[in-house]
């Protein structure tokens, strides 16, 4: 792939995230006619369930295929699994003309592709797999190099192996969800939680990983760096499109961050409880630590409903911070790396202008940063609390965005030679990294977590909670 | 019987197939079905809280 065709696809998937997301906003509208100024007005969603979550199931995996809704009877999904797999299929079909692909080897293609997200999906939501964190991305892998690594991937598949450029489309979906509006969801104490002490632990495990442990590919340690210090799966994947980091590294830091956050998400409560320490310190430090945003709820219930919700606010505040690194990321990687192989010794010792620096930008980050600031800042979508941006992105933009998560995941198993990961599980040094950083990153946010929320802003955040 | 190397490859397929039901459909309900492990899902399932939320977006 050449930088000139990179410029012109990643055009072309802004444009298809933009569409999606302007034909989304057209389907959701406010009914404000007769209602009080003070009083929130009623959402009419026409695309309310089309695009569906299975269920969890325990010993019967047809479950997983039935809505279990808040009120009323079950129903079976397979309607919205249709339409999810229309949209999704329309939305992947310009890549697929763009890349001279056949009608033909597209349906086909992307039809196994399809089946094997459903399958992966349907793996993820066993309740064992999914209460322990578990998440899809890491069964659609495994399904994916399951095909790769046994029988091979089919000469009439290969040119459907388009994950790059899915995960592109479903990160400007994902822009949307990052709203800027949530920074101030508790002030001072959240942001300086957030967004001080990550990105600290950022760069200090990047220069670790890179000075110290002299890892060999720099779009590795940054992935590490970025999945455990930010937000998980969702931080390496956009910090790995924003690097072009092989699908090798964002798999592996998306299996260590999932194993070690299990673990984070058990084990930070009992720390709290065991030790004495004040809820709502503990509650804003495991939102500082654990990687994955679910996991964070799950810790924080451990410890009750107020500390839920403070380690989920300072979860949500750091995960709009995705937006910001992955632009910083996409912006250092251009002018300090020569070309598609970014090591050491493609690494640029001059300065780059600022036209270098832009042919080489991956374009695509402008639309994800694009879609956040449209629906942070636009009033049609923030008045109101924003309840509109709310239910764009809760109810149709989000679940859409995990299927096409999903299937990029195929995809990079399909594309993925096992023995290429096994090189990062033998090596030891990115584990090393990740632990490493994640000791880092337990210390200094443990500090200001007891600075911010037990002896500045204590008294008022546990004001807050008793409202 | 000489094995060829297409049916060596299909053979590892099945059996890893295998492996994912047996993983699946047996093993996996059965460490759900652990006293602390049940506890921590019925009580995740009981508050609607869903630990494999990617982002806060997917929480309810």
């Amino acid at each position: 792939m050449n930088h000139n065709r990179t410029f012109h696809e990643d055009w072309l998937l802004i444009a298809i995230g933009a569409i999606a997301l302007t034909t989304f906003a057209f389907l959701v509208r406010l009914e404000t006619e007769g209602i009080e100024a003070t009083t929130k007005p009623k959402v009419v969603n026409q695309a309310k369930g089309w695009f569906p979550k299975l269920e969890d199931w325990d010993r019967d995996p047809a479950r997983a295929f039935f809505a279990k809704p808040k009120s009323g009877e079950p129903y079976f999904l397979g309607r919205s699994i249709a339409v999810t797999c229309l949209v999704a299929g329309l939305m992947i079909l310009p890549i697929a003309i763009y890349k001279k692909m056949g009608l033909g080897p597209f349906l086909l293609g992307y039809g196994l592709l399809f089946g094997f997200a459903i399958l992966a999906f349907l793996m993820a939501s066993q309740s064992t797999v999914k209460y322990y964190n578990f998440e899809y991305v890491l069964w659609a892998l495994l399904l994916g190099l399951m095909i790769s690594n046994t029988v091979g991937v089919p000469q009439w598949l290969k040119p459907m192996l388009i994950g790059d450029s899915i995960i592109k489309v479903a990160l400007v979906l994902l822009g949307a969800e990052v709203l800027f509006g949530k920074l101030v969801a508790l002030g001072p104490p959240g942001i300086f939680t957030s967004w001080l002490v990550t990105p600290i632990v950022l760069i200090t495990t990047f220069w670790f990983g890179q000075r110290v442990l002299k890892i060999s590919s720099p779009s590795l340690n940054m992935v590490i760096s970025a999945d455990m210090s930010v937000c998980g799966v969702s931080a390496a994947i956009a910090t790995g499109a924003a690097c072009r980091a092989k699908k090798e590294e964002i798999s592996y830091a998306i299996g260590v961050s999932l194993l070690f956050t299990a673990i984070m998400m058990v084990v930070q409560p009992m720390i709290v409880s065991w030790t004495g320490m004040d809820k709502v310190v503990g509650a804003a430090w495991m939102g500082g630590t654990i990687d994955s945003t679910g996991a964070v709820a799950a810790a924080g219930a451990m410890l009750g409903d107020d500390a839920a919700k403070i380690a989920t606010t300072v979860k949500m505040i750091q995960n709009v911070l995705i937006g910001v690194i992955a632009f910083a990321v996409a912006a250092y990687w251009s002018s300090r790396y020569r070309d598609q192989n970014w090591t050491d010794e493609t690494r640029l010792n001059e300065r780059v202008g600022l036209a270098e620096i832009w042919t080489r930008f991956p374009k695509f980050i402008l639309g994800f940063i694009g879609a956040s600031l449209v629906f942070s800042f636009v009033p049609y979508f923030t008045s109101y609390q924003g309840i509109l941006a709310d239910t764009i992105t809760k109810e149709i933009t989000t679940p859409l965005r995990s299927w096409l998560f999903c299937l990029a995941f195929v995809a990079f198993g399909l594309e993925t030679d096992f023995r290429n990961l096994w090189r990062y599980l033998r090596e030891g040094k990115p584990l090393v990294l990740y632990l490493v950083g994640q000791a880092w990153s337990l210390v200094l946010s443990l500090l200001m977590a007891y600075l911010m929320f037990g002896v500045l802003y204590g008294d008022k955040i546990k004001e807050i909670m008793a409202k | 019987m000489i094995v060829t190397q297409a049916q060596r490859k299909a053979r590892n397929l099945v059996i890893a197939t295998l492996l994912l039901i047996a993983l699946w459909m047996v093993v996996l309900p059965w460490v759900g079905g652990l006293p602390g492990i049940r506890e921590h899902i019925q009580s995740m399932r009981q508050q609607r809280i869903h630990p494999d939320a990617m982002f806060y977006t997917e929480l309810e």
